[in-house]
């Protein structure tokens, strides 16, 4: 009995021992090497094994199913495709998209780092440009260089995807990698919409109310905002409202609302930089700059008691919902704001958020993303020879007007119809779909729609671009039967008013739209000293921003000013300033070019 | 003689042999990773593999040091985790005394219910707990409309934004949520005591106060003896995702503590090797103070813990 | 002569006694209200009408009742099989890691093993250290329990504070329980399985509740493991929701995004009600189970064990 149990013991020891050791293959990264990565992938090859005589553009079967993973950005869900999208997917090409998303982790980085350093970033990829890099250079994505002349739809881009590969570090010519996102075939100046990104935005019935005064700075702004608070301090409702709220959540390396808010002098805030519409570059700190110029804006609207005082504590949510979606917010800046008002029906009424005029502002905005918006794919280079040639014709049909118009106007019939001259008319369902639930039906996939939305997030094409069929752009809030739709009587007057069909019209015309043409240029990722060196002055700039907006007299506020200077010497803000005009000079340049 | 000697031996072997399963998984699961320690020596960013050139000492460690403005902020940081870590160290009676009154309620289903009941906090992420915290102590939510309706206040207090009482909000906060669980051990052990002992204390004409002090406290010390040991040893840890929530621009002087701290510095930027580095450190720096408590443990009550 | 000093004793029950009774029940009463009113709370708003709630007007009582916060959540795709895996790795992993903690517990207070002090102080330091996320996350693969169900249990099961709890509990048991058995010539694996077991009932359900609730709500292992979509726990699949709001603040941040997309991530934007609906959609089915293990912590258990 006593040998019986000795014996199974022993074998029960060594057993798990040798379980556990055997799992651990060739693989386990030890110290002395570059051993990281799996054995297929070789960190020094820069291109990889595609077979040149491989089968042209057309021959694939769709026999098998498969599934390909997606490492999405830019997505928000994580798992797979499923409804009305996935139905499309899978009824075309007989493939899943099982999608991963370092968004919803909350830990980004964490997924991102050990999927990466495991050498298996996923089938598909979708990341930075400067990420894109190191990727490329550590040897994890394909090379398609040699097939990718074959897809009639993404040569359309040839031009854009040529100049960001030839651009990228380690990559050899003919050699391409990574395709740019957002693209169109409009020019790197040009820009069709109807509304600038950022800009001062009220409610129409309440600006007119005062008068539709005019306003020549920033302080004539105040004012208005000052006088528009004392005359409605609440909603309808009868709950507080503020001219101004803000909220934290959204801060990356300095407060975001000042950051967007320096658009509004042709400025934009890059990292540590101020880079203008003009092409010039000054650091965040400088006085002369339009983050100083913001910072106070903000805090004297505080002094006059415009500011929502719970804007350090509150995050997106509890503004967006409470307070934005009831009109207890008097300034927006953010074009996509006005969704949170702007109706129809509060159109007609009068009530919906309008872009108010400043004389001297210098709007900065930049042109649709002809070369790209700054993300790319891009194809895992562990993929097989069989699942390559089926990636490259899904994002070959994703370029092509049938896939862009899946991606942009979902289904005919249920959220668009076709008119009579061949241009789109949004259904009833179309505007609503992404505020109502709407019903998809069993053959079309079932489900909700937004729930069978397409999860990836993001395109190749941007809806900027210009659908042969029908002339218009895919953009349904540019097709002419929306816009009619849109036209209410808040619209009517603001053009009658200031004389332009919408505010961007309205810019040109008075010179104040600083464009910018779009670049699209793969900045370096940081090295870990100057990583950080930036979360830590990333952190002082912040919290001393937030801390001067709710300073109590101007001395205050300088002398937080300079404190805050000061102290970013101390962390090493020179070599982070360094560092960042010599990435972003590549963009000025560029601009210059385009010009 | 020898035969029994062997005997013993072989007892003793035998016994390591059915817990040597588990502790090969230890091996594997948390002692074999920790060559990833040496990156803490590198400049590793993946997925740039991992290469011998990156070599670069000591750097991480010192840059957190390495000039005067560093050095007032690493000393902040730890004042505020040894505030934190020192108010809970202190206060760490409180699960127990709580376990030991509660069983002191005769109406059981009453004490079932307030045991099950104070448990609930735990369940509440932190991030929802802020929610529920903003909710309550915003510039127009219930406390500030409560003390303006009573008249003891004009203008709303800015509760969350306040740079006072930190230290002090933030423990309320975390007794609130972790007390009803914490004591779930202590009651276990309570229910472990021997009931005899009871019966002769009843006998001998104890009151309730003199048994407590005298039978069920000295049987559940061990108990606290071990977490409070356990706590010392993690005093450089709080948690981050408390003081994460909390956190904002006017009160973040006082409430980022260490894993705040490396979490806003190196996670937030993506650089591994950093956060390695102050990992290793801060399980150095834990370990000995394991063995010292341990130590203490010997000096103080004869035995040690480990 | 018993029964007289009994009925001194109720004698006894003073003054004193009867107020600290009083003071106790008042005292746990509040602690109760300060516990359950976030709670409440939270369950009032999520089956209150959204907008009312958003605009934290639900304090007392809930308004415009509607479950459709819970409809919406509920209706996930795969939301039964992330409950299966759910429950599954619950019942799993919290046997194990009960199983293990009251075995390694029990025999690390036996003082005769082989290097016992060295083998328990390796086992407790694992609690202080942590080699990163990326050479664990190489070792799992390597294993190959990425994408494997095993991967939620198999790391759990030696949890050192479980094991530290278990000791201290068995040390606290009179010797002469196990010494009495040995006497009789009982093996170890006899005495832990028919002495120690049915005596330290209440802190194997200690462990058993702290282990549950652990596996319940784990998902930061399956983030990095696991990209099987069948394999995702329920936490996982809800968690989703709770996050969306980064990818707006980013795409917010890129300026040539166009308005329509940013419209749509702004207007599917989860307002907090989902949080608090997902919060007690995972909470609920723990606080149920929780009274099960209640009924371990009974005294009495010990009553006559040595005498007999």
């Amino acid at each position: 009995m006593k040998r019986k149990s000795l014996i199974s013991l022993a074998l029960a020891f060594f057993l798990t021992v040798s379980t556990i050791l055997t799992g651990c293959g060739d693989n386990s990264a030890k110290p002395q090497g570059g051993d990281t990565t799996p054995a297929s992938n070789n960190a020094s090859a820069v291109g990889s094994e595609t077979t040149p005589d491989g089968d042209t553009a057309s021959q694939v079967s769709h026999d098998t199913e498969m599934t390909f993973e997606m490492y999405d950005k830019a997505a928000n869900f994580q798992g797979i495709q499923t409804g009305w999208y996935g139905k499309v997917l899978k009824d075309k090409f007989n493939i899943v998209l099982n999608i991963i998303a370092p968004q919803v982790a909350g830990d980004s980085a964490s997924l991102y780092q050990t999927r990466s350093a495991a050498g298996n970033l996923g089938d598909i990829i979708i990341i930075d440009n400067g990420e894109m890099q190191d990727c490329i250079e550590a040897g994890l994505i394909m090379d398609i260089g040699d097939i990718i002349g074959n897809y009639e739809n993404l040569s359309k881009f040839k031009e854009q995807i040529d100049l960001l590969n030839n651009t990228m570090k380690g990559v050899e010519e003919g050699s391409t990698y990574a395709i740019p996102c957002n693209m169109n075939t409009n020019g790197p100046t040009a820009f069709f919409g109807t509304e600038v990104g950022s800009a001062p935005r009220v409610p129409w019935d309440y600006y007119e109310e005062l008068g539709c005064p005019e306003m020549k700075n920033l302080d004539d702004l105040l004012k208005m905002l000052a006088d528009m608070q004392a005359a409605h301090p609440t909603n309808a409702d009868g709950e507080k409202a503020y001219a101004i709220s803000m909220w934290k959540d959204w801060d990356g390396t300095s407060m975001e609302n000042v950051n967007q808010l320096t658009k509004w002098y042709g400025q934009q805030v890059n990292a540590s930089l101020l880079i203008g519409n003009d092409n010039s570059i000054m650091p965040l700190t400088d006085k002369e700059g339009a983050y100083y110029k913001m910072l106070k804006f903000f805090y004297q609207a505080n002094q006059m008691g415009l500011v929502d005082p719970d804007s350090a504590t509150q995050d997106w949510n509890t503004v967006c919902d409470s307070k934005m979606k009831k009109k207890r917010v008097y300034l927006f800046w953010y074009n996509w704001q006005n969704g949170f008002w702007n109706t129809p029906e509060n159109g007609n009424n009068r009530e919906n958020y309008m872009f108010t005029p400043v004389e001297d502002l210098n709007i900065f905005h930049t042109a649709d993303s002809y070369y790209g918006d700054g993300r790319v794919w891009g194809i895992g280079s562990q993929v097989d020879e069989e699942k390559k040639l089926r990636i490259m014709e899904f994002l070959d049909w994703l370029c092509s007007p049938e896939g862009i118009t899946y991606q942009h106007n979902s289904l005919e019939g249920i959220i668009y119809t076709v008119n009579a001259d061949g241009t789109y008319s949004l259904t009833e369902d179309g505007f609503n779909r992404f505020t109502s639930d709407i019903s998809i039906p069993e053959e079309l996939g079932g489900g909700l729609w937004s729930d069978g939305n397409n999860q990836v997030n993001q395109w190749i094409v941007g809806s900027a671009e210009r659908n042969p069929i029908t002339g218009e752009f895919y953009e349904t809030g540019l097709w002419k039967s929306t816009l009619e739709v849109n036209q209410t009587t808040t619209t009517t007057e603001w053009s009658a008013k200031f004389g332009a069909p919408n505010e961007v019209e309205y810019l040109k015309g008075t010179g104040q739209l600083g464009m910018v043409a779009n670049v699209n240029i793969p900045l370096e990722s940081d090295t870990t000293d100057i990583a950080l060196i930036r979360s830590q002055c990333g952190d002082l700039v912040k919290d001393a921003s937030w801390r001067m907006v709710f300073a109590s007299n101007d001395s205050e506020f300088e002398q937080m000013w300079d404190d805050m200077c000061t102290k970013l010497e101390g962390f090493g803000w020179n070599d982070l300033l360094a560092f960042d005009t010599q990435r972003y000079q590549a963009v000025i340049d560029a601009r210059e070019a385009a010009k | 003689m020898k035969l029994f000697q062997d005997k013993k031996k072989w007892n003793s072997f035998k016994m390591f042999l059915f817990v040597s399963p588990f502790i090969a998984l230890v091996m594997v699961f948390a002692y074999y990773p920790l060559y990833g320690w040496v990156y803490a020596f590198f400049d590793y960013k993946p997925p740039k593999p991992f290469s011998i050139n990156d070599f670069v000492g000591l750097k991480w460690f010192i840059s957190l040091v390495e000039n005067p403005i560093k050095v007032n902020q690493l000393i902040q940081v730890l004042k505020n985790t040894f505030a934190m870590s020192g108010i809970t160290l202190a206060t760490s009676w409180l699960p127990m005394i709580f376990a030991v009154f509660m069983n002191e309620l005769r109406f059981v289903p009453f004490r079932k219910f307030i045991q099950t009941v104070t448990t609930l906090p735990n369940f509440i992420s932190w991030v929802l707990v802020y929610s529920v915290a903003y909710s309550l102590f915003n510039s127009t939510g219930m406390a500030n409309t409560l003390l303006q309706n009573l008249g003891i206040i004009k203008e709303p207090i800015l509760f969350l934004q306040s740079s006072q009482n930190v230290w002090l909000t933030m423990w309320l906060w975390l007794t609130w949520k972790n007390l009803g669980w914490s004591a779930i051990m202590y009651i276990a052990a309570i229910s472990g005591i021997d009931d005899e002992m009871y019966q002769a204390a009843r006998v001998d004409g104890a009151s309730r106060m003199q048994t407590i002090w005298y039978i069920t406290i000295p049987s559940l010390l061990p108990t606290y003896f071990v977490l409070l040991m356990l706590s010392i040893a993690n005093f450089l840890s709080n948690g981050m995702e408390q003081y994460y929530v909390f956190q904002n621009a006017f009160n973040k002087e006082t409430i980022q503590v260490l894993d705040l701290y490396v979490y806003n510095t190196a996670m937030g930027s993506g650089s591994y090797s950093v956060s390695v580095a102050i990992s290793m450190l801060k399980s150095v720096v834990s370990l000995i103070l394991l063995f010292f408590a341990n130590g203490m443990s010997k000096l103080i009550r004869g035995e040690s813990f480990l | 002569m018993s029964k007289v000093k009994i009925q001194k004793h109720k004698m006894h029950q003073s003054f004193g006694d009867r107020m600290l009774a009083v003071v106790c029940y008042i005292i746990y009463a509040l602690c109760a209200v300060v516990c359950i009113y976030p709670f409440y709370y939270i369950f009032i708003n999520t089956i209150s009408a959204n907008d009312l709630s958003a605009r934290g007007v639900i304090l007392f009582w809930p308004k415009g009742i509607h479950l459709q916060n819970y409809v919406s959540a509920l209706r996930t795709d795969g939301l039964f099989q992330a409950t299966k895996i759910s429950i599954l790795r619950t019942l799993i992993g919290t046997a194990g890691t009960v199983g293990a903690s009251a075995f390694l517990g029990f025999m690390f207070t036996q003082e005769n093993m082989w290097h016992r002090k060295l083998w328990y102080r390796l086992v407790v330091a694992t609690m202080y250290f942590n080699a990163g996320i990326i050479p664990w996350y190489l070792t799992m693969r390597n294993l190959g329990l990425t994408n494997n169900f095993w991967g939620y249990i198999l790391p759990a099961i030696v949890s050192p504070f479980y094991i530290i709890l278990t000791k201290t509990f068995v040390e606290s048991i009179p010797k002469e329980l196990q010494e009495a058995a040995q006497i009789d010539g009982a093996g170890i694996m006899k005495i832990f399985l028919r002495i120690m077991l049915p005596v330290i009932k209440p802190i194997m359900a200690t462990i058993a509740i702290f282990s549950a609730v652990n596996q319940w709500n784990a998902f930061q292992d399956t983030l990095l493991l696991v990209t099987e979509t069948k394999l995702y726990p329920l936490q996982f699949i809800l968690y989703q929701y709770l996050n969306q709001a980064s990818s707006l603040s980013s795409l917010a941040r890129n300026t040539s995004s166009t308005a329509s997309l940013a419209a749509a991530v702004a207007t599917t934007q989860t307002p907090t009600s989902v949080r608090m609906t997902v919060t007690i959609i995972v909470v609920v089915p723990i606080m149920l189970v929780y009274p099960i293990f209640q009924k371990y912590f009974v005294k009495g258990i010990m009553v006559g064990a040595v005498k007999g």
